[in-house]
């Protein structure tokens, strides 16, 4: 295409359309404005013998400026030759669009059969990794060795550095907050009680859990769909062995005794963020804070919280993997189910945490 | 060379929703045959593949693999079955977590109980067999696509099984590389006897290669039989397939 094309001119007289000048791409704007009060029965001939240069858009433009009948003139071989290739394109009529009624009885149908769908895919989903989880403790077939402890180093121990920061900050900032309020009482003592009970019946197992699920859930899911992506869940189907068996299992096992873990190790870490608020802004002595601690935790709220964690790492490791397994499309599509696992277990923790919470409250 | 059937279809119907796929497919694989199915983009090679190794289950009709009928076939019936037939997918689906080495030792491994020492050498010889050296203890990332489907076709190939299936091996390839995976699915045939089903477009791979071909075209089977006999048979879909090049 010429850089600077000649400006297209179109001239009418007798049924004989002339076009002169550059008919491309961005001039054939021009061209268009120049006829658009012409009727194409009313073109009985187009003139094409001063056509400079030509390219598929002023070929689509001369196209669908005549009828079947008009007759193209004097165009060159080349010009012809691109014409002729051209499908004539009828305008298509004007579409109405289609009007949304918002409460539409078929819509709520359909989202109600496809949540259905979504809850049976789960419900199995959850019975078949309970199932071989359980089946697992007493035959190890079709499990590799090493997958259990590859997979709970990588959830575990890397998980400690950011875990441990998270958790002392927050038990830095937990302990601020309620000193700044104690103080006002002259009871800055019972800082303690409330970093011990808060951590660990609350911050240490939820912010482990998100934690967790932003790091490992996501690569739960990340993982399984391109495993579906690249057909490794089908050559391992195609191996004689179970996915579910050999992918899923090591990762649940792992995941279910490496939270408890890490939330004891969040506890510990969290407490003595406290320790250090307590030391440096509430005059407190080491042996008070412990003393305090030991009268403060009893050992049912770290239970409270092992429960708890128990039940996070059931449901990041589920989501993630259900993420993972529904993953449709190709790259975006490892992107959405990565997002959706983090998204769907971060929400799925809350509730849980509520339901414990109240249970806990009211029974314990 | 050839054998009683190894692989009889008979019937085989497949919907993705309400698109009929495979529409009434029938054909026969005998032992020791290399069979090529071939056909258009679109016709539903791939899908005929999936059913028969029952990644994805036929609406109707019948799949007779070694003996078993592949449809009706319990979970735990089928995993055996399958231990005895070898798949090479397009791109290759090795385990990215585990090592070229352990992926090809990996049906050993949970099969069988042999040693570890013994599993390394088998999957060494297998390596060896395809033409891959010093590539055990690397990751499917670092090596290329040819190689990748070589180290596919190891793993495929070593609990020695009856057939292997391999979906567009020579797909994405250059000609050098393709040739010698075509070489090296008809010198398994030839030395291990194996029955291998190919499903490919690839016109020189399917001259290079083929015993019998089976013609699909949208979803049905327009041909089966030698690809001398294919070019006689005046078959318009199918002259215009090879005369294409």
């Amino acid at each position: 295409m010429k850089f600077l094309p000649n400006p297209p001119v179109c001239s009418f007289e007798d049924g004989v359309l002339m076009l002169t000048g550059d008919f491309v791409a961005t001039t054939v704007g021009d061209a268009l404005r120049q006829i658009s009060g012409l009727k194409a029965e009313d073109i009985k001939v187009i003139d094409g013998a001063d056509v400079g240069e030509l390219d598929s858009a002023g070929a689509v433009l001369v196209k669908r400026l005549g009828t079947e009948t008009t007759q193209l003139r004097a165009f060159s071989e080349n010009a012809d030759r691109l014409i002729s290739i051209m499908p004539r394109i009828e305008a298509a009529p004007p579409s109405i669009p289609e009007k949304k009624i918002p409460f539409n009885l078929e819509n709520i149908g359909g989202s109600a059969l496809r949540s259905m769908e979504h809850l049976t895919e789960v419900a199995i989903l959850i019975v078949d990794i309970l199932f071989w989880s359980a089946v697992g403790i007493f035959n190890r077939k079709q499990y590799r060795k090493g997958s259990f402890t590859e997979q709970a180093y990588y959830m575990g121990s890397t998980a400690l550095p950011i875990v441990g920061t998270i958790l002392f900050l927050i038990g830095v900032i937990l302990a601020l907050q309620s000193a700044a309020q104690l103080r006002q009482f002259g009871v800055t003592i019972f800082v303690v009680n409330l970093v011990a009970i808060g951590l660990s019946r609350e911050f240490a197992p939820l912010m482990t859990a998100i934690i967790v699920s932003g790091r490992t859930g996501s690569a739960i899911a990340s993982e399984i769909a391109t495993m579906k992506f690249t057909e490794e869940l089908d050559a391992i189907k195609t191996l004689g062995l179970n996915p579910i068996r050999f992918v899923v299992v090591p990762k649940l096992w792992a995941m279910i005794i490496c939270m408890p873990l890490l939330n004891v190790f969040a506890l510990f870490i969290g407490i003595s963020g406290g320790f250090l608020v307590a030391l440096t802004y509430m005059d407190l002595s080491p042996t008070t804070f412990f003393n305090q601690l030991l009268l403060s935790l009893l050992f049912w709220d770290i239970v409270t919280g092992l429960i708890k964690s128990l039940s996070f790492a059931i449901i990041i490791t589920i989501v993630g993997v259900y993420r993972g397994l529904n993953f449709t499309g190709g790259a975006d599509g490892v992107g959405r189910a990565t997002t959706s696992s983090v998204v769907t277990s971060i929400f799925a923790i809350i509730v849980m945490d509520s339901i414990w919470g109240i249970l806990f409250y009211f029974k314990f | 060379m050839q054998g009683e059937a190894i692989l009889e279809v008979k019937n085989l119907h497949t919907w993705y929703g309400s698109q009929h796929v495979l529409d009434g497919v029938d054909f026969t694989v005998n032992a020791g045959e290399i069979m090529v199915i071939l056909g258009t983009s679109g016709c539903g090679k791939s899908t005929l593949l999936k059913n028969i190794i029952r990644l994805y289950k036929p609406a109707m009709g019948s799949i007779r693999l070694l003996g078993q009928e592949m449809t009706e076939l319990e979970e735990e019936d089928l995993e055996t079955v399958l231990r005895d037939v070898g798949v090479m997918y397009q791109y290759g689906a090795l385990l990215n977590s585990l090592t070229v080495g352990e992926n090809v030792a990996l049906p050993l491994e949970m099969h069988t109980s042999m040693t570890s020492e013994l599993r390394h050498d088998i999957a060494e010889l297998k390596l060896h067999q395809v033409e891959l050296k010093n590539v055990y203890h690397k990751f499917p990332k670092e090596l290329s696509g040819g190689m990748q489907k070589r180290a596919a076709v190891a793993r495929a190939i070593v609990m020695d099984p009856s057939i292997i299936f391999c979906d567009e091996p020579s797909a994405g390839l250059d000609p050098v590389t393709a040739l010698g995976l075509d070489k090296l699915l008809k010198t398994l045939n030839e030395t291990l006897g194996m029955t291998i089903v190919v499903v490919t477009h690839e016109l020189e791979s399917i001259r290079r290669i083929a015993h019998r071909i089976t013609y699909l075209d949208r979803g049905k089977v327009l041909f089966t039989g030698t690809l001398q006999e294919a070019l006689s048979a005046q078959i318009p879909a199918i002259q215009e397939f090879f005369l294409m090049e």
